[in-house]
């Protein structure tokens, strides 16, 4: 039993996945009755498997009766999985949502077997499945919005668009003729949860695309100069993993010393554990005599909830601590960390902003409620909640919410997010000097702090 | 998995209370021994030294599944290793002074060190029967499991061993199901396990398919192999590196803190309720 508690300490949760999909066919009536089967899984397994019996003050039975008139009228996939959503929207968490079946496919593990689980090949089941699809590939630029604008905040090294001299500060002003500021503006007018997230993800989607098509890119350099160029595509930097039913990810963990003796670490997600743990281990291992360490999870939309007490471990000698807990409606369970044989005993610095979700925000709000770490960065996303996929016996995959999280010193991160203690962000004048005034500012601090 | 068989059969051996109305199902303890019987008599039961089980895990809701192996040895100890892609390894032992935990995601934890040689070493199937006497147990009705009739036994150990439900097959007399209350942190929860397929292995025979159901969760375990009595491999049993020292940490933190000072969170806790 032992094991089992320590993989449910593991579970967390991804946002949710990328939604795709025609879905306008008409429905046949197998499929409407499928559908209508479906709608009873979704709303019973919310009944009885959210972690509040009170569902956030919501009359299910009420969401019940006006949604399924609409699932039975629904004439296509679309207006099913709308209806759906609706009805998890009502709740008001995230972590709920309907993938449609072609996306679930791609991150099914379910055994083709007749009951037998599946054996996954090595390098992950999930991660073969993705090979399938033709991978979204990208031009190097790492975008970002930087004072209601959309700017290049990164641009990989040896990547095309460093080739072609894009340099961070650099205003995208379209991108295929797209103009970005509107994308930017539309979602930042809306009233939803995670705004940086869906600007950025907006904006990177623009930029992505097949490996053999170029993308047009306008831009207004560091003197306000337009330049209009032609990007070739690569593939994105990382290796391919999953984990379960959570979607196939690139993961990437870039370390290097820093100068006046600090370590840093950047991770894009928390996926990958066998490749990502072993590097996180080497760089703190590298860096026990520095100054101090900064794990930058600005981006990071989370992923295996486990790796934070993993990552936690590296930064504290004494156990019997936790970074927070998660209640579901039948286990209430510590993350608790575990000091490892050696640990860091310097000053430790995290970088958030509002695309850090999930994982980052449990690691980076316990790190700070036990004064371990300075939170540096913009507000994250407040969406921490651990969730599961489940097979709709339409076809589709329903991601929802199985625990809520508080902080060790009883913050909810859900809706609220991690405060950082220092708030900075980057400004047009810092990238266009080649600098990130988020980490200056964590150097800076850890020099400063005894 | 041994300890699942001392734990079946210490609680199968009780004395048994023919309950009132029920006379038309059959006595609890003549199910428990039909069972025993089935599976290879007390003799054979008696006679498990080591257990070697070498399968398939797989966790539905998750869509995770992998390898995973158990060893126990003669004395109680345990080393189990699951490897699950995407996951990386998840490793739980006790030999008896140290029980552990450690997984490539989470990092190694130290559970509880014996503050006595071999002190964390569980109840063998022999020293398990000799609290039979006290075991109660009753046949309440009939059930079924996977579509066959069985007969429900109710089992209540002295505390703090938790009283558990059993199904015993109407026809191949074999334990088909369990279902127990446990305590997993702060929460209680009830965990319904089913067994299947049993098969021969050396002297008794043990079920190659478990499912576990418990709210939210349910988890499989096919097994490829089950070997008994066999050596186990040398290494095994030994600690690892990073958790030997950490264990050594922790006695040497038990010895020369004050029990008010000991940084365990039980106590930490208990101290601030105050």
């Amino acid at each position: 039993m032992a094991s089992l508690r320590l993989i449910l300490a593991i579970l967390s949760a991804m946002p949710a996945a990328a939604q795709t999909g025609d879905g306008l066919k008409p429905l046949t009536p197998r499929e409407r009755e499928l559908n209508r089967q479906s709608f009873e899984l979704v709303w019973t397994t919310v009944r009885d498997q959210h972690w509040d019996p009170k569902l956030n003050g919501v009359n299910w039975k009420s969401a019940r009766w006006r949604t399924l008139p609409r699932i039975q009228r629904a004439k296509n996939m679309d207006e099913v999985r709308a209806a759906l959503r609706r009805m998890l929207d009502s709740l008001g968490q995230s972590h709920f949502s309907i993938l449609p079946a072609e996306v679930y496919r791609e991150i099914d593990l379910s055994e083709p077997g007749g009951g037998q689980p599946p054996v996954a090949s090595p390098g992950g089941g999930p991660a073969a499945a993705s090979e399938k699809r033709q991978e979204e590939c990208v031009t190097g630029i790492e975008p970002g919005m930087v004072d209601g604008q959309a700017m290049v905040v990164r641009v990989r090294p040896g990547s095309p668009a460093q080739k072609a001299g894009v340099r961070p500060g650099w205003i995208l002003e379209k991108v295929d003729g797209v103009v970005m500021r509107s994308t930017g503006d539309v979602i930042g007018a809306a009233e939803i949860q995670e705004k940086e997230r869906y600007q950025v993800a907006a904006i990177e989607a623009w930029l992505q695309g097949p490996l053999d098509k170029e993308v047009e890119v306008d831009l207004l350099d560091g003197t306000l100069q337009r330049r209009t160029l032609r990007l070739p595509r690569m593939r994105p930097e990382g290796r391919l993993a999953g984990f379960g039913h959570l979607p196939a990810e690139r993961v990437w963990l870039e370390s290097r010393r820093l100068p006046y003796e600090v370590g840093y670490v950047r991770l894009n997600v928390f996926l990958d554990p066998e490749e990502v743990m072993p590097r996180f281990e080497k760089a703190v291992r590298e860096c026990l005599p520095c100054k101090g360490f900064i794990i930058d999870l600005r981006g990071n939309p989370g992923g295996i909830g486990g790796m934070s007490m993993g990552m936690a471990g590296w930064f504290f000698r004494r156990g019997g601590q936790r970074l927070g807990t998660m209640r579901s409606r039948f286990l209430t369970e510590d993350f608790e960390i575990h000091p490892r044989p050696e640990t860091f005993t310097g000053n430790v610095a995290v970088l958030v902003d509002g695309r850090s979700a999930s994982t980052a925000e449990i690691l980076a709000a316990g790190l700070q409620d036990l004064g371990r770490a300075r939170i540096f960065g913009t507000p994250t996303a407040g969406a921490a909640l651990p969730s599961q996929i489940l097979k709709l016996p339409n076809g589709d995959g329903f991601q929802y919410a199985v625990a809520s999280y508080v902080s060790r010193n009883g913050k909810k991160l859900e809706g609220q997010g991690v405060a950082p203690d220092t708030i900075v962000s980057h400004t047009r004048a810092s990238l266009l000097d080649g600098k990130d005034a988020v980490i200056d500012a964590a150097v800076e601090w850890i020099l400063k702090e005894k | 998995m041994k300890r699942l068989l001392a734990g079946m059969f210490f609680f199968g051996l009780g004395w048994s209370q023919r309950p009132v109305g029920r006379e038309s199902l059959p006595d609890a303890k003549s199910l428990v021994d039909r069972h025993v019987q089935e599976s290879g008599g007390w003799e054979a039961l008696q006679s498990v030294r080591t257990l070697i089980v070498r399968g398939r895990i797989s966790f539905a809701e998750l869509g995770v599944s992998g390898k995973v192996t158990v060893y126990e040895g003669e004395e109680g100890e345990t080393y189990q290793v699951m490897e699950l892609p995407g996951a990386g390894k998840v490793e739980t032992g006790n030999n008896g002074d140290v029980e552990w935990e450690r997984s490539t995601i989470a990092g190694p934890k130290i559970v509880r060190v014996a503050s006595v040689p071999g002190g964390l070493l569980r109840p063998s199937a022999l020293r398990g029967l000799s609290l039979l006497p006290s075991v109660k147990m009753e046949t309440i009705g009939l059930d079924r499991v996977d579509g066959r009739p069985c007969y429900q036994v109710r089992l209540s150990p002295p505390a703090p061993l938790p009283a558990q439900t059993q199904c015993y097959d109407r026809d191949s007399g074999f334990l088909t199901r369990t279902s127990l209350s446990i305590r997993l942190g702060d929460s209680t929860m009830q965990v319904v396990t089913v067994l299947r397929d049993y098969r021969d292995t050396g002297p008794v025979k043990n079920p190659f398919v478990t499912e576990t159901q418990m709210p939210g969760q349910s988890f499989r375990i096919d097994s490829d192999s089950v070997h008994v009595n066999e050596p186990l491999p040398p290494e095994a049993l030994d600690l690892p590196e990073d958790i030997r020292i950490l264990a050594a940490r922790k006695k040497d933190d038990m010895r020369t803190l004050e029990p008010e000072d000991d940084p365990d969170r039980p106590k930490l806790r208990r101290k601030k309720k105050r």
